[in-house]
């Protein structure tokens, strides 16, 4: 770093910024506390190649349907101040017991459809020790299910692995967090959040109707994904893994399955 | 939201120079960012991007004020009871902010980013919408011309 750098660092670690003003409540009250997904849907609009986000300009009326996942990450966002959109019930001994406070937790109408092809979109089969020489990180495999087939996809950074186990149990392991700012969770009618511990980690079990969830990635860029096998799902974070179980039957299960995880030889 | 509203806010006071102007700026950035979401890259980091529609905001004003915006960046205070040597830096401090403060806008933006907002190279370039090699070129460019500055001041 040249001197004048050091000077520009040291001058900006000094710099007395004006207090910066509390914009949520104002942008909330111009988008009228409107979901992203209460929004009509007309199909995607595509950013034109060479085109700078400053280029951007709102459309007539909001567009989701593809997109949707972008629209789960700025809802994320903003919802953050939309106090009234959250569940008491649920929002508050799950943050609290998470220490996710700036989390919400909004119902929505209907259960998110499902994209075309993400059925089970795990990458391509592979080996473990395939997968595991490719991964950013050290799998965690559960005992006592028997061979999984392993699938191995280069998304998002640091790799993603799926295990499908016999019996409908599959194990799905990326690098990211449920970070708090961008965890989001689109609950609908009847769907829960339990908090429970996993050998000391924190985790999620989410059951009832189908859902997606937001994670941000090691990069720090905010993804959705969505439950592959059924409505219920067990959010693991297990040290810089994020590990979802779905497929079991109940929540004793999926828990048996995650305590039984070990990492992969 | 409140996790990108004040590099939000501090990228849209790169251009105003005004508090009040930024904060308009800021949340019409915000709106439109929510209206413009379809048009977001899936996978893209989301910071850049937003602070692009809200600089692009900030500009306009700017531009429909008809006026050159100077940045009128402030070191902080020093402690009463604090060495001379802190006085003297805080004195270079003001000094070089008032400096860039100075600065065209392009100057401005690329050290404002990369210094005093803390931008990757990579953030810099989306924010921009320029190539990331272009942002090299830039800033050494405006770096250049803040030594000359310095230097003439000196």
């Amino acid at each position: 770093m040249t001197p004048v750098e050091q000077m520009l660092r040291a001058a900006a670690a000094d710099a007395d910024w004006p207090v910066t003003p509390d914009l949520a409540a104002s942008v909330m009250a111009r988008i009228g506390g409107m979901s992203p997904l209460q929004a009509a849907d007309s199909g995607p609009a595509v950013r034109a190649p060479g085109a700078s986000a400053a280029d951007v300009r709102p459309p007539s009326r909001p567009r989701f349907r593809l997109r949707r996942p972008v629209a789960i990450a700025l809802a994320a966002l903003l919802l953050l101040a939309a106090t009234a959109a959250a569940i008491p019930g649920v929002r508050d001994p799950v943050l609290d017991w998470l220490g996710l406070r700036s989390v919400e937790v909004e119902r929505v109408p209907q259960p998110l459809p499902a994209a075309p092809g993400e059925h089970l979109g795990l990458g391509k089969r592979t080996t473990l020790a395939a997968a595991r020489s490719r991964l950013g990180f050290t799998p965690a495999v559960a005992t006592g299910l028997g061979q999984p087939t392993v699938y191995y996809g280069g998304f998002p950074p640091g790799g993603e692995i799926g295990l499908v186990y016999p019996h409908g149990i599959v194990i799905a392991e990326l690098s990211g967090r449920l970070e708090t700012r961008y965890l989001m969770k689109f609950l609908p009618p009847g769907t829960e959040a339990d908090p429970v511990t996993i050998n000391g980690d924190r985790a999620l079990w989410i059951h009832g109707a189908p859902h997606q969830y937001a994670y941000v990635d090691k990069a720090g860029n905010i993804h959705t994904d969505s439950v592959r096998t059924a409505g219920n799902v067990l959010l693991w974070h297990r040290r810089d893994l994020l590990i979802r179980i779905e497929g079991a039957r109940s929540k004793a299960r999926a828990l048996a399955i995650a305590r039984s995880a070990r990492e992969a030889p | 939201m409140r996790e990108h509203q004040e590099v939000a806010f501090r990228a849209a006071y790169l251009v105003t120079g005004s508090a009040a102007e930024a904060e308009d700026a800021a949340q019409e950035g915000f709106v439109k960012a929510w209206q413009a979401l379809p048009q977001f890259r899936e996978g893209a980091p989301f910071r850049p991007w937003l602070l692009a529609i809200v600089v692009n905001e900030a500009r306009n004003r700017r531009r429909h004020a008809g006026r050159q915006a100077a940045l009128a960046l402030r070191a902080l205070d020093p402690p009463a009871a604090g060495p001379e040597e802190e006085a003297a830096a805080r004195a270079d401090h003001e000094r070089l902010l008032r400096i860039v403060g100075g600065m065209r806008e392009d100057d401005r933006l690329v050290i404002g980013y990369r210094y005093f907002l803390d931008l990757s190279e990579a953030e810099t370039a989306e924010a921009l919408g320029i190539p990331r090699g272009t942002v090299k070129s830039r800033l050494a460019r405006a770096l250049a011309r803040l030594r000359e500055q310095i230097e003439v001041e000196a």
